[in-house]
C-alpha cells in the first residue's frame, strides 16, 4: 500500500476570511492539480460535508477533517489547511452547530479500513493543542509543514 | 462468543478507522475479546440489528433499531476519551 504522502505543496493558508466552501474547494483542487484525486474530488467532498459534517470542536484550537469516499482517489495524500482568521464549521457530532476552525486536514484515501497509521497521527496531531497553536502561529507554508511532521512522521 | 461491534462513519473510511481501532485496544487491555465491522452511517438502518452495539463518530440516532448506540467522537476530539471507553466497555461485557 502507497504511504499517504504530505509536503510543502501541500500546504495553504489562508490569510483572509473565507468560508467553509472556499476553503474545501482549494484544497480539494490543490490535490487534484497535483494528481493524487480524481476530477469528481472537490463535488465529492463538498457533498459529503453537507451530510456528514466533519468538524472537531476541541474547545480550543478546532479542526476539520474533510475526506469523501475513495473512488475518488488517485494516491493518498494529506492537504493541509491554516485558516488565519478561524472559519464556522458544522461539527461532526453536532450537525446543526458549527465550531471556529483553524487547521484543516483533508484526506485523500485509496482504501477504506486502511492508513490506519497516518489517520491516528492526524488524530494525534488535532489533540496536540500546543503544536497546533505553533502551526496556525507558523509564518509560511514550508514552517507549517515542519511542525505538522513532527506528529504525521 | 465475541461481542459484535460495527463501527460507523460518514463514508466508512476515516473516523471509523480510527474509532474501530481504539475500541479493540480498550476493551483487549481490559480482557474483552470483540469482533469490529466498519460501515457507512447510511448501511446502519439495515446492518445494524445484527450487532450488539453500534459505535458512530456522528450523530446518529434511528428509531427502528433496537441496537444499542454509543456517539465516541470524544475518540477523535480526545474530550472524555476515557469516559467513552469506559461506557462502550461497561456495553459490551455481559
Amino acid at each position: 500500500m502507497p504511504n499517504v504522502e504530505f509536503s510543502p505543496s501541500l500546504v495553504v493558508i489562508f490569510n483572509d476570511k473565507s468560508s467553509y466552501q472556499e476553503v474545501e474547494a482549494a484544497l480539494a483542487h490543490k490535490l487534484v492539480e497535483l494528481g493524487y484525486a480524481k476530477e469528481s474530488f472537490p463535488d465529492a467532498i463538498a457533498k459529503r460535508e453537507i451530510d456528514y459534517p466533519t468538524g472537531l470542536d476541541v474547545e480550543g484550537i478546532n479542526a476539520a477533517m474533510p475526506h469523501c469516499d475513495v473512488s475518488n482517489v488517485n494516491k493518498p495524500a494529506v492537504c493541509v489547511g491554516v485558516l488565519r482568521k478561524p472559519v464556522p464549521w458544522r461539527r461532526m457530532d453536532e450537525p446543526d452547530v458549527t465550531c471556529e476552525v483553524s487547521f484543516v486536514s483533508m484526506l485523500a484515501l485509496t482504501e477504506a479500513h486502511a492508513h490506519l497509521a497516518m489517520l491516528q497521527k492526524v488524530v494525534a496531531l488535532i489533540q496536540d493543542q500546543a503544536l497546533m497553536k505553533k502551526i496556525v502561529d507558523a509564518s509560511d507554508a514550508d514552517e507549517v509543514y515542519e511542525l505538522a511532521c513532527e506528529k504525521l512522521f | 462468543m465475541a461481542k459484535r461491534v460495527l463501527v460507523a462513519c460518514g463514508n466508512g473510511v476515516a473516523t471509523s478507522t480510527v474509532v474501530a481501532d481504539k475500541v479493540k485496544n480498550y476493551c483487549a487491555e481490559r480482557g474483552l475479546n470483540i469482533q469490529i465491522s466498519q460501515c457507512r452511517m447510511i448501511e446502519l438502518h439495515d446492518k445494524g440489528d445484527g450487532y450488539d452495539l453500534i459505535v458512530t463518530s456522528g450523530k446518529f440516532s434511528d428509531p427502528d433499531l433496537t441496537t444499542p448506540c454509543i456517539m465516541a467522537i470524544s475518540l477523535l476530539t480526545g474530550i472524555g476519551a476515557d469516559k467513552t471507553l469506559e461506557q462502550i466497555y461497561q456495553a459490551l461485557k455481559d
